[in-house]
């Protein structure tokens, strides 16, 4: 008997009251003695009592002793159906079959007794094991309408219920799904079992597709359902089923269709409380023991389902992975991950929620979303923390989306903390190697060196040795350590039997040879790698190197061999590669060859960002030919030619680089250059090629300077269209326009070149006059958002410090002294900020303290200042006086007086004002204050 | 039992059944009359027919205090309008609502129907005012209302009303609220889809803006951190109410249509198909069948 059906027989004994005879009652002896009208009377007593022990002994006791007589022959039809209920009610089932079929033959017998019998009769049938005759016995009184409706539609589950115990599911289900629109409106909570018992079948059959059909069929009357929990549990079985088969689309249709536990006990709980309202509700009613009756076995049901449910663990987080798991099967990660993400912030942790969560990370990081990915190693460190037996996977995946997402700071504490902790973790050793990676990255070899040593030392047996190793020749070579990286390389390929890189390393010992200048050597290294690796991209780089070390030891022909052996798809080096060959011809005197081999260049490859480059070597040949007007044609012909392309770039190097062009003829040259541009410049606005009117108008300017330059710029404002124009060329109008107050006109212009060239190198200059702006117009809080963009993005510009300053200037006017004095101590700091730039910034310093009422801070900035920057007088006049005052608020009135004597005696600050206030107070330090020693021993 | 009361019932409890307004008194009996006057403090009726008042009427008046309930009756004209009003127009319903609701308090009184009848329709015909109007019908429905079914509906068209103004973080803010009062993420969803819809126009305005966000350090996190919002939030609907068919399949064919606006072709070929193998019988499954066909490789292109 399978499992399944055991329990369905229990609980339907249980429902119907079956199990209620359990305890044992002992038969009087007095039976064996007493006369056929007391045995009679004992039984119809105690069978009206319930007491079927009793009633079984006394009635069948009768019917045997004395059923056989003429006059006992009634009394013993009348009952005979008796003995059998009682029976039945003792659960002797295999007795209780015989004396059925003997009542049934009564054609006499009662109805209802006779209904009740031929209902009993299967499950009798169904117990001793004959399933076919019990099924027939189900079936026949399941056809039959006229009886009893509520045994009626339990006759159709248990004919159901025969068919999965003969292992006929599908046949089943098919019953089922046939009767249940009758069913359905005379018996809902009867065809709610019906349709669970069809969902078991059509899963016992493998019918996915039908069991699907019916999840979905059902969905909408789960409210009515009594057992929606164990349909539930079977739609999760089926969900896990179809995911199993990889089915992933109906996987999640099936379990969308899942309420989670809390709904499901929610439910379950408040059909209970309804059902005993009803039976309150009804109870006290007469002739509604039947009604009553369902209402108990229907309750019985819920609460059975309810104390079976509540004692499954992880039904929701099971529910949700799989789900989750669907949409990872079918490559939805972003719809995995965020349904892990509800799971995580919804359940408490169990096993199953932990490896949901590592499972999170990783799908956030297969959709690129690194923050998230972030976030979630983080949660995960949070609620599982040292306990969570992935956290060093997690640190590593932490660390890779730090790192994928472009802050390796927070990536290297990332793998920092996975080494600290796990230090014998297999994830240990690649995770160092990845620190040393991120170090050679941003320039820290020393960094990169370190962690590669400490992958062999802490991991001998990981694979990540090896490329430790390697990189390790690769991180001195990127300290053009040149002879270690050679020797490391070399020790390499020998330390590994089939070493993985192999090529790489030999490549990067030839390189190494090459920069030892080891000319003879490396030629032999970089043809050897030539040979071997004839396919390789580096074939060409090597070429290159290769040209290189030929000309240096005078095999020139094999140079220019090598040189034309780089392949034209080798992009930068094909175009190195040429202008060396170039080079070559120069310093062979072979000016012609070399200005026909510009030529070709130009000629070929005029999209080539090195085009003003070529045009510049052809004219420098013109030039050593003495053919001064040839040397500028080719420039003009050029600019002509691709100057009212936008998308030629280079034409604007073209543009700067004519008055190099023009430097041989003095003053007469520069107006003959400002004319032939003024006269492009009209040609081409004539023409409407107004890109090469731009950029001939901006030519113009760089060549006339001051106002004339605005001026000039001002006039091919017209033409500029930021989306599509040389930045370097829009800039420049846009901050001529600044300068003749076309304030508005300016920033819509930054604006919109900052729209079309985020990255463009000119932004210095436009955050620089976009923030200059804000100022202007009042809005503080924008122009320290541009400055400070500025400070971010173009730390090497030139114009830094001067930035800064005005940073430091908006602070302090908004009275954020501390944020102030912070950009101007890291302005001091800053290598390139000119001289000037700094003396200012030391002032400023200087002042804040002293505004502050910190003069001895104060007078350490103003000495410093003229110490260090003392060709600036106007400010070295200024720190004197301001250094001598604080003094004296110090009452370091000796020193005040030197510093005083200092600045009046320096020659070269006399014609500043605060001499003479210095001159004053020497007169009164000296006059009025005796002065004592010891003073600057204060200090 | 009041004997005035219990004249009154036996007189007019075999009345035959005409449209008449009915008191219910505290003390359980009812009165069928027509309602005259009714004030905070009493109730002037007339009583009409019965054995009290054979053939002629008669005017009563009831303390309030001693009053339970008003059922009102329908006057003439008013039921047919009523059975309709989903359907009615603003200008007809407002003729109503501005009779019923000075009842607005009173138990039973229909004032609260016609309220939230006449700002549905003010939000359904999508004048310019009407939104602004709808919300203070629907909150002083809200304030006054006696039926905690009629309170609940002014709740929801209070959002209906504040989506339609376009005040999206506190329709939003005030849905989750009811969402979790009544377990119904209905009107959540339709919030936070509208709140996804508005940040996917502030997205393709900053595209607009920075149209070479890609190379932009400061613009491309935000937009970054904007996309991924939008695509989380269109696809909620269809991975936690994937019953509530419709909203799933918009949610999910957004996130399709913006996955297609960032340039991930493949990903939005995808989600047009789940979207056709999961909801495949709704309205946005049509949509869907479009683009995908758009989406799919010209049969000719096919070498």
């Amino acid at each position: 008997m399978t499992r399944v059906f055991r329990l369905f027989i229990l609980l339907w004994c249980a429902a119907v009251g079956m199990m209620a005879q359990e305890e044992k009652v002992s038969v009087p002896p007095s039976i064996e003695t007493e006369g056929p009208a007391e045995l009679l009377e004992r039984g119809r007593a105690a069978f009206a009592a319930n007491d079927f022990l009793q009633a079984e002994a006394a009635l069948e006791k009768f019917i045997v002793d004395y059923g056989a007589a003429e006059e006992a022959k009634e009394a013993a039809r009348l009952h005979r159906p008796l003995v059998a209920i009682c029976k039945v009610g003792l659960r002797k089932f295999d007795e209780a079959l015989k004396w059925i079929d003997e009542s049934l033959l009564d054609p006499k017998m009662d109805k209802s007794l006779s209904d009740e019998l031929r209902f009993w009769r299967g499950i009798c049938l169904m117990t001793g094991g004959e399933l076919v005759a019990a099924q027939r016995a189900f079936g026949e009184y399941w056809a039959e309408e006229r009886h009893n409706a509520f045994k009626r539609y339990e006759a159709l589950l248990l004919f159901a219920t025969l068919y999965v115990q003969q292992d006929f599911p599908a046949e089943a289900a098919d019953f089922l799904e046939e009767q249940l629109p009758q069913v359905r409106e005379a018996s809902p909570e009867a065809a709610g079992r019906a349709v669970v018992l069809e969902l078991h079948a059509r899963l016992q059959a493998g019918q996915h597709d039908e069991a699907l059909a019916v999840v979905r069929r059902e969905f909408g009357n789960l409210g009515g359902m009594t057992q929606v929990v164990s349909f539930q549990t079977l739609a999760l079985q089926l969900g896990a089923a179809l995911l199993e088969r990889e089915r992933y689309h109906d996987a999640i249709s099936c379990l969308q269709r899942i309420w989670p536990a809390r709904r499901l006990i929610d439910h379950q709980n408040a059909k209970a409380v309804e059902i005993e309202e009803r039976i309150a509700l009804l109870e006290p009613q007469p002739n509604t023991q039947g009604v009553v009756f369902q209402l108990r076995s229907i309750l019985g049901r819920v609460r059975r389902e309810l104390e079976n449910f509540e004692k499954v663990e992880h039904f929701d987080s099971a529910l949700r992975l799989r789900l989750a798991m669907a949409f990872q099967g079918l490559g939805r990660y972003r719809e995995s991950a965020l349904i892990l993400e509800e799971m995580l912030a919804t359940l408490p942790p169990d096993p199953v929620v932990e490896n949901a969560a590592l499972a999170q990370i990783q799908c956030w990081m297969e959709t690129k979303h690194w923050p998230k990915a972030v976030a979630a190693a983080e949660r995960y460190g949070e609620v599982f923390g040292a306990e969570g037996k992935s956290l060093p996977m997690v640190l590593f995946l932490k660390g890779e989306a730090l790192r994928e997402n472009e802050d390796p700071g927070g990536a290297q504490l990332a793998y920092g903390e996975l080494v600290e902790r796990f230090p014998e973790d297999p994830f240990a050793a690649k995770v160092r190697f990845l620190q040393g990676f991120l170090y050679l990255q941003q320039d820290d070899n020393e960094g990169a060196l370190y962690q590669f040593e400490q992958v062999r030392r802490r991991h001998p047996e990981s694979e990540m040795v090896e490329d430790a190793d390697y990189w390790t020749g690769m991180a001195h070579s990127f300290s053009a350590l040149h002879a270690e990286a050679r020797r490391h390389l070399e020790g390499y390929l020998e330390r590994w039997k089939t070493p993985k890189y192999k090529k790489e390393a030999t490549f990067r010992i030839a390189v190494s040879t090459f920069s030892l200048a080891e000319y003879p050597e490396a030629i032999g290294r970089l043809a050897a790698f030539v040979a071997a690796w004839p396919d390789d991209p580096l074939v060409d780089e090597a070429n290159l190197l290769l040209g290189d070390a030929l000309f240096g030891e005078g095999r020139n022909d094999e140079g220019f061999a090598a040189y034309g052996r780089v392949r034209p798809e080798a992009g930068r080096y094909f175009e190195e590669a040429w202008f060396k060959k170039g080079k070559a011809l120069r310093l062979l005197d072979e000016l012609s060859a070399m200005r026909k081999h510009f030529e070709a260049f130009v000629l070929e490859h005029p999209g080539s960002g090195r085009l003003p480059e070529a045009v510049h070597w052809i004219g420098w040949a013109h030039l050593q030919e003495g053919k001064v007007e040839r040397a500028r044609d080719i420039h003009w012909k050029t600019i002509e030619e691709y100057g009212d392309d936008p998308g030629r770039h280079t034409v604007v190097d073209l543009l700067a680089g004519l008055p190099k062009v023009y430097a041989s003829g003095g003053a007469e040259a520069r107006t003959d250059l400002l004319t032939k541009l003024q006269l492009l410049k009209s040609r081409a606005a004539v023409s409407d090629r107004t890109t090469l009117a731009l950029r001939t108008g901006w030519g113009k300017a760089l060549v006339e300077g001051g106002d004339r330059a605005r001026t000039e710029l001002l006039s091919i404002a017209r033409w500029v269209d930021p989306k599509r124009h040389d930045p370097v060329v829009s800039v420049a109008v846009a901050e001529a326009q600044l300068a003749s107050g076309n304030r508005f006109v300016a920033k819509e212009l930054l604006s919109e070149i900052r729209r079309w060239h985020p990255r463009v190198v000119e932004r210095d200059r436009i955050y620089r006059a976009l923030g200059d702006i804000a100022v202007e117009e009042g809005d503080i809080d924008r122009a320290v958002g541009y400055y400070e963009r500025f400070e971010r993005e173009m730390a090497t510009s030139v114009h830094l410090g001067e930035v800064r300053l005005k940073l430091a200037g908006l602070h302090e006017g908004a009275g954020r002294t501390d944020a102030a004095r912070e950009v101007l101590e890291k302005t001091l700091e800053t290598a390139g900020v000119p001289a000037a730039v700094k003396a200012e910034v030391l002032l400023r310093l200087g002042r804040s303290y002293a505004e502050e009422g910190e003069d001895r801070k104060a007078i350490v900035h103003f000495e410093r200042l003229y110490v260090a920057y003392g060709k600036f007088g106007e400010l070295n006049a200024r720190a004197y006086w301001a250094r001598g005052q604080a003094l004296e608020r110090l009452q370091l009135l000796r020193e005040a007086l030197e510093t005083y004597e200092e600045f009046v005696a320096r020659e070269d600050l006399r014609s500043f004002a605060e001499v003479e206030e210095a001159a004053r107070r020497i007169e009164v330090l000296r006059r009025e204050q005796p002065i004592e020693s010891g003073g600057r021993g204060a200090l | 039992m009041n004997v005035f009361v219990s004249n009154v019932l036996l007189a007019f409890l075999c009345l035959p059944a005409v449209a008449r307004d009915v008191i219910v008194l505290k003390s359980g009996e009812s009165v069928a009359c027509r309602l005259d006057e009714l004030t905070d403090r009493l109730v002037n009726v007339t009583l009409s027919g019965g054995a009290e008042v054979p053939g002629g009427s008669a005017r009563r008046t009831f303390p309030v205090d001693q009053v339970e309930r008003i059922e009102f009756a329908f006057v003439p004209g008013e039921e047919e309008v009523f059975l309709r009003r989903a359907t009615a127009s603003a200008d007809v319903l407002k003729t109503w609502w501005d009779r019923a609701v000075s009842h607005l308090h009173r138990p039973r009184s229909r004032a609260a129907a016609w309220g939230v009848a006449y700002a549905d329709a003010l939000l359904r015909e999508e004048s310019e005012r009407g939104p602004d109007r709808a919300l203070s019908v629907y909150d002083l429905v809200l304030a006054r209302a006696w039926s905690p079914e009629d309170a609940a509906a002014a709740k929801q068209g209070r959002l209906r009303a504040l989506m339609s103004k376009g005040d999206l973080a506190t329709a939003t803010e005030e849905a989750r609220a009811l969402a979790r009062e009544t377990e119904d993420p209905a009107l959540l969803l339709e919030a936070e889809h509208l709140l996804a819809m508005a940040d996917f126009q502030a997205l393709r305005e900053l595209e607009e803006e920075h149209p070479r966000w890609m190379e932009d350090d400061e613009v491309r996190p935000r937009r970054h951190a904007l996309y991924h919002r939008i695509l989380d939030q269109f696809l909620k609907p269809h991975l936690f109410h994937a019953t509530h068919e419709e909203v799933a399949a918009r949610g999910l064919l957004s996130a399709a249509e913006l996955l297609l606006f960032g340039g991930e072709r493949a990903e939005a070929k995808a989600r047009f198909e789940d979207l056709l193998f999961l909801y495949p019988s709704t309205g946005s499954s049509v949509e869907a069948a479009k683009q995908l066909e758009s989406l799919s490789p010209n049969p000719s292109d096919v070498p």
